[in-house]
């Protein structure tokens, strides 16, 4: 277990008041003393528990150049006139990206996540892999949670988050976003908000995860839901 | 600062204001304190949502311990407790 200063702080803090507690319950009873020990024990606990690896959150000039570089992914979907929405699947600690011409015409079972571009009977599908991999999501815990700490506190792309998850769907409001819309990018995919929680979604709760309303306003709400196979 | 440091340090500053105001109402009951460190606990958490890097064991034992006070003042009411 490897302590910063921080960390070490609340530990000290948790075991000397965890020594004092006890001191002052037993030559005092429960008496404001001991309440005041327990008080420094909780605090010193949290301290404790609270991961402090560096969060590097990113400049407005890193934040534009990953907005331009996923803007590509919108232009090579266009570009190769794909017109679906995309299903986000989680592969081992990976999330992948799948377009196709009709979903209704493939077996998602049959998609390999190996090739960027394959053809299942006449359909054309297009494997992408997503910005967003299971070390992000690392120690977060649920959907909601981790959504906020990448947009948020580690892209820094808006200025918080409200979500709601409902199991089977998602709704996240993404309030002041920092970043404009890219139409290339919302005709296709929806916004990066839309890929970073849908990737999410994919990777903590498994199955198939599709962008059910995307970006349009400077307050931005999106949605995503389970996808529904065909047939 | 970080979020998640910016809770403990509000966490502290309801803890000390906890202590200071119930102290200087004379209040003398352990589980009056202890209920009101888990109100602000929960308080902080609902707000500022720190991150944690395990599971929240200190939110659980909290809650349990609220629990417990409450059971034992519903208890002592109806004339059936300790």
């Amino acid at each position: 277990m490897v302590l910063d200063t921080y960390r070490g702080t609340g530990l000290a803090l948790a075991l000397s008041s965890a020594v004092l507690s006890a001191f002052s319950y037993l030559s005092l009873g429960l008496s404001p003393i001991t309440a005041l020990w327990v008080g420094v024990l909780v605090v010193g606990l949290s301290m404790f528990s609270t991961p402090t690896e560096e969060g590097a959150k990113l400049s407005e000039f890193a934040s534009t150049m990953l907005a331009n570089l996923l803007e590509n992914i919108g232009r090579t979907i266009e570009g190769l006139s794909i017109r679906s929405r995309a299903v986000y699947r989680a592969s081992g600690d990976s999330v992948y990206i799948i377009f196709t011409d009709g979903f209704s015409r493939v077996d998602l079972d049959k998609v390999s996540t190996d090739s960027f571009i394959s053809r299942i009977g006449d359909t054309k599908v297009l494997v992408l892999k997503s910005p967003i991999a299971r070390v992000h999501t690392e120690g977060l815990g649920d959907v909601c949670s981790s959504f906020e700490e990448v947009v948020v506190d580690r892209l820094n792309l808006a200025e918080s988050i409200e979500c709601v998850d409902r199991n089977r769907e998602v709704i996240a409001k993404v309030v002041k976003p920092k970043l404009l819309p890219s139409k290339t990018l919302e005709r296709t995919t929806g916004n990066i908000c839309s890929i970073l929680l849908a990737s999410i979604a994919a990777l903590l709760k498994g199955g198939e995860w599709t962008v059910l309303e995307k970006c349009e306003l400077d307050q931005c709400l999106v949605r995503v839901g389970v996808f529904e196979r065909y047939g | 600062m970080d979020r998640s440091m910016l809770s403990n340090a509000v966490l502290a500053l309801l803890v000390a204001v906890t202590v200071t105001s119930l102290w200087a109402l004379g209040e003398t009951r352990f589980d009056a304190y202890v209920s009101l460190y888990a109100l602000d606990y929960m308080v902080v958490k609902s707000i500022l949502k720190p991150r944690r890097t395990t599971f929240d064991f200190l939110a659980v034992s909290l809650l349990l311990a609220f629990s417990v006070a409450v059971a034992l003042r519903v208890l002592e009411v109806l004339g059936v407790g300790p």
